[in-house]
């Protein structure tokens, strides 16, 4: 029997080859995307999911409650909390410590600045990482030991075996005091002890250079490991916790040690109400984003889930498509029911076959979507900067999954016209032109209707998500992102030597001005926070305190509101020594959160701690985490210790020179320092990256719904207009003319787009509002957007039918009552 | 065979209600030749659906084989019908996707206690009966009007049942075709079968036992022809 359904299905799939083909086009573009999510997604869900044994591994991360109420949620937390975590909370069963640091990493002629991870001693029989060679429990036994991914041992060593060879790394040491010089510049030799196999791309670590902490590199001292309860210095945390014990517990327990241990300079202020904690699973880390000085980018859990729903939309759409044409072609097969019915079929047998033939169609949709996928994928994994296609046969459940889920979808398809076909009734359908079955009329316009519901809904997202994506990248940011290079490095130089090449480079060709400063727009990795509160002011606000050169304002182009910017030529501006108090420039936010306006700012003091600021000058703000953060009201002052950034401001048309100048005065000026630079404008571009890129996925999958969406419309006006021919023709002989007969058709198909219309925009307005809120800057839902893609929308379903509508129209009156 | 008692069938709408058949009296006994004639929209086909239990009585009795079944479930009535009627249709109603051998075989395939090697021997022989066994792998458009009727009765018969209905079967033939069709039947007949056939020829209704005329839903005369 299954091959007389079989049969069946071939046949009818060779002799109805516009139905098939829409069918199966249809199935297999939305299947073909919703694979392709499929490994998207997949991809995203897999990070670090191959380290073995992480079920119970937690990152410990800090969010900082400022005085204020500001929030402050970062991957990170200060470093002595684990040991303490350790000592004293039963259940937590191991804790490592992993801190990556910029470090100059020299062998032989070969000089690079690197990210060196610098870890507990136990960090490899925590994170089993593969070891190429050495024993992971004695690897990073010896203190000036260092463990090589694979890739760097052959980039400082060749092919030789670089196990015993040795690697010269320097860093800067947080406490490096600016009179201190040699302290900047110390090198340390660390000997090969093991080489690990390059970790896979879906890993929210960094594991090329790996040392433990015990080692003379690491930048932060003993001391700072056993008292820095306020600060993190890029520390993360890691914990296992024992079998079966509860975070929530652990972080419980963690309370009273905080509420001992952190000095918060306030006795209203209470450690644990100062430093909030959470357990992230380690497999949830990469998806938990919009944190402080994450290792690697965090990917969007919104977006993870936003593109399964788009692809469960999508097939959707497809399956509508199979409903309706199905049931509108009933009546093409109403005879050959009527007759196995009248040979002795019962209902559910003919159920049986519907279902086979509709997952017959789906599984060649699946062969031609797995087809596309293939062909697809080298562009896909291109534009997604990811590898993340499968090799099914390798990967049998993902196959088996995505061959399951088509059956589902198959059955999905075929489940309302097999009920409907089913039930014909044989003495009516044995007449030579069969009856259409009743109400299946009212469920093709449901399913139109509900197909351009998606439709106008994810068009209206489009228009909004590229909006906002143009918004992002035209807004006046507050300061110039154009023809400014920014140098990493510096952080190891000492403050004399930041000063001398700062000084060099403002003189070169093509370079128009130099700022030091502890922090860039952009990097979001460090944040200096303090708490301080204006006089006759008792609110305490949380600042950024921005360490600048005088230059950083007009290097920046930022713009002065009120007073003066700060000067190397006046004593209480350049002062080291604080406690004698400061000047400094505030930023308008900082104005306002004080509650002066910027001319009133001017000349008023500031109390940070003991130590006393008086405001010479209010700055415009400057959005410098880009949109999705508001501006955080900032504190700019001259403090040449603590400078980890050098800004160089080139002239666009003297651009090569002036990048070779910069590189050759580095070369020589810091011989033992790798220098790590990168344009400004790159990195304002790579904190759009991420959603353009999700954007234009987005654009090109709603694309794909839509088109899916009118093949669908457009084979049932084909397949309708067999029925509507004699309406037609008894029109005409009525008197109707041929643009009376379009019109009447295209406000047919008009009216169920233009009720998807008042279903879509309530739920698009609901769902992109709320997506909006995620920016803090944003663009406003426009009524316009959803005009826009309603017309969209009813324009594209009267392109669809209009031609067969005027075929149908112009067709001759005599023929079309002839065909009954 | 077959008897209707005081059988009635009404169609409703919301507005118009539409008495197809009006207190109908017929018996059938087995191994008869029937013809139904009567002017169009009398009844005719209607009468032939509910005889062929594919439509059910709005009043009165219908018994067959000694069984009342005007109140039976369709299953009931499907599996009834499988095993006891075979249907000749106007218009052929062969199955384009399928084939000439295919088109027989399916009266067959929902027949579950006949096995595959039975099946296709009852078609073969069922197709060389017709004289169409040569056209076995044609599918239906590529035969003549005479061919596919024969393709029809093909299938009709080869699930043996005791009674065969004829809906108009020689109306889209022509007449030297038709009167061939008409011999296959007389000869089905011959065999034992139990025919009734509703037909406008009154020399094709000649070849039957018996004719009933209808009028607006009711018989009106019966005229029994002699045996020769």
């Amino acid at each position: 029997m299954l091959r007389h359904y079989l049969l069946m299905a071939m046949r009818g799939f060779g002799r109805h080859r516009l139905y098939s083909f829409i069918n199966v086009i249809g199935l297999s573009v939305a299947l073909a995307c919703a694979i392709l999510i499929l490994l998207f997604v997949r991809d995203q869900l897999s990070y670090d999911d191959w380290i073995p044994d992480t079920q119970n591994l937690y990152r410990l991360d800090v969010t900082w409650h400022m005085p204020g109420g500001q929030l402050l949620p970062a991957a990170l937390s200060p470093f002595p909390v684990l040991n303490a975590m350790k000592a004293e909370i039963p259940g937590v069963a191991a804790v490592t410590h992993v801190v990556p640091q910029q470090m100059t990493v020299t062998a032989g002629g070969r000089q690079f600045p690197q990210t060196v991870t610098v870890v507990d001693s136990n960090f490899l029989r925590i994170f089993r990482l593969p070891l190429l060679e050495g024993d992971p429990a004695r690897v990073l036994a010896q203190p000036e030991s260092v463990v090589l991914s694979a890739s760097m041992a052959h980039k400082y060593f060749g092919d030789s075996d670089p196990v015993g060879k040795l690697l010269r790394l320097s860093g800067a040491p947080f406490e490096c005091k600016p009179a201190e010089r040699a302290c900047f510049s110390v090198i340390h030799t660390l000997r090969v002890s093991g080489v690990l196999r390059d970790l896979p791309h879906n890993t929210s670590l960094i594991a090329d250079f790996v040392i433990p902490n015990t080692s003379q590199a690491d930048e932060i001292s003993p001391q700072e490991k056993q008292t820095g309860w306020t600060s993190t210095y890029g520390n993360f945390s890691f914990i296992r916790l024992a079998p079966g014990i509860d975070p929530a517990t652990v972080l419980r327990a963690l309370k009273p040690i905080l509420d001992r241990s952190v000095d918060t300079g306030s006795k209203f202020l209470s450690g644990s109400g100062l430093e909030h904690y959470s357990l992230i699973p380690l497999r949830d880390v990469h998806l938990t984003s919009g944190k402080l000085g994450e290792m690697r980018p965090a990917g969007s859990r919104t977006a993870v889930y936003g593109f399964m729903v788009i692809a469960v939309l999508i097939v959707l759409v497809a399956c509508c498509n199979f409903m309706n044409l199905a049931t509108a072609r009933a009546t093409l097969r109403a005879r050959e029911i009527g007759l196995r019915k009248v040979v002795g079929a019962g209902r559910t047998e003919l159920a049986v076959q519907f279902l086979v033939e509709a997952v017959f169609a789906t599984l060649v949709a699946l062969a031609v979507a797995l087809s596309l996928v293939e062909i697809l994928l080298p562009l896909y994994d291109r534009f997604l900067g990811e590898p993340v296609g499968a090799h099914y046969l390798r990967d049998w459940p993902l196959l088996g999954g995505i061959v399951c889920g088509a059956i589902l979808v198959g059955l999905l398809s075929g489940v309302y016209p097999a009920m409907v076909l089913s039930g014909f009734r044989p003495a009516a359908t044995l007449k030579t032109s069969g009856s259409a079955p009743r109400g299946s009329g009212l469920l093709r316009s449901t399913l139109v209707v509900g197909q351009f519901v998606v439709s106008i809904g994810l068009g209206i997202a489009a228009i909004v998500i590229f909006r906002q994506i143009e918004f992002a990248r035209t807004l006046d940011l507050g300061f110039d992102r154009n023809d400014i290079v920014v140098i990493k490095s510096v952080t190891n130089l000492n403050p004399g030597a930041r000063e001398q090449i700062a000084r060099m480079l403002s003189a070169g060709p093509g370079v128009t001005g130099t700022a030091l400063s502890n922090a860039v727009p952009f990097d979001t990795g460090w944040s200096n926070n303090v708490v301080v509160h204006a006089d006759g002011e008792s609110q305490n606000v949380s600042i950024h305190l921005v360490k600048t050169s005088p230059e950083f304002p007009s290097v920046y182009g930022m713009r002065l509101l009120a007073g003066r910017l700060l000067s190397r030529d006046r004593g209480q501006d350049l002062s080291a020594d604080w406690s004698k108090g400061k000047n400094v420039l505030i930023n308008a936010m900082a104005a306002r959160r004080f509650g002066f306006s910027a001319e009133e700012a001017v000349g008023k003091t500031i109390d940070l701690g003991t130590i006393r600021l008086t405001v010479v000058g209010v700055l415009n703000d400057a959005l410098k985490e880009g949109l999705r953060n508001p501006v955080w009201p900032a504190v700019f002052l001259i403090d040449p210790a603590d400078y980890g950034f050098l800004t160089v401001k080139v002239r666009g048309d003297r651009l090569p020179e002036a990048v070779a100048f910069i590189d050759r005065t580095w070369r020589s000026a810091a011989p033992s320092v790798a220098m790590q630079r990168y344009f400004m404008s790159d990195a304002f571009q790579d904190l759009l990256t991420a959603d353009q890129r999700q954007g234009a996925m987005f654009v090109v999958f709603v694309t794909i719904a839509v088109l899916i969406a009118c093949l669908g419309l457009f084979g049932l006006v084909v397949f309708t207009a067999e029925r509507r021919t004699k309406e037609v023709g008894i029109r005409k002989i009525s008197g109707a003319r041929t643009a009376d007969i379009v019109r009447l058709m295209l406000w047919r198909i008009s009216v169920p787009v233009l009720l998807a219309n008042l279903i879509a925009w309530p739920l698009a307005y609901y769902y992109l509002h709320r997506w909006l809120q995620g920016y803090a800057y944003r663009i406003s839902l426009d009524p316009l957007y959803f005009v826009a893609a309603g017309a969209a929308a009813l324009l594209i379903a009267w392109a669809t039918v209009y031609a067969n509508t005027l075929r149908l129209a112009r067709a001759s009156p005599v023929r079309a009552l002839r065909y009954e | 065979m077959l008897s209707l008692k005081h059988l009635s069938k009404v169609y409703r709408t919301t507005e118009v209600e539409t008495t197809a058949l009006r207190e109908v009296d017929l018996e059938i006994a087995g191994g008869e030749f029937v013809a139904i004639m009567g002017p169009s929209g009398c009844g005719k086909s209607t009468l032939l659906n509910i005889v062929g239990m594919l439509d059910s009585p709005s009043s009165g009795e219908y018994w067959f084989a000694g069984h009342e079944i005007a109140g039976w479930s369709e299953s009931q009535l499907s599996d009834l019908r499988k095993n006891s009627v075979g249907f000749i249709f106007q218009s052929f109603n062969l199955v384009d996707e399928l084939n000439v051998f295919e088109n027989v075989e399916l009266a067959l395939l929902y027949h579950k206690d006949v096995s595959a090697r039975d099946r296709k021997a009852r078609v073969r022989q069922a197709l060389e009966r017709m004289k169409v066994a040569h056209r076995a792998k044609h599918r239906p458009q590529q035969l003549s009007g005479g061919q596919q009727q024969r393709v029809a009765i093909a299938r009709a018969v080869v699930s043996r049942p005791k009674l065969l209905l004829a809906d108009e079967p020689t109306g889209n033939l022509d007449s030297a075709t038709g009167e061939e069709v008409m011999q296959l039947l007389t000869e089905l007949n011959g065999e034992g079968a139990t025919i009734v056939m509703v037909t406008h020829s009154r020399p094709h209704a000649e070849y039957a036992h018996r004719i009933v005329n209808l009028l607006d839903g009711s018989v009106v005369t019966e005229k029994v022809r002699m045996a020769v």
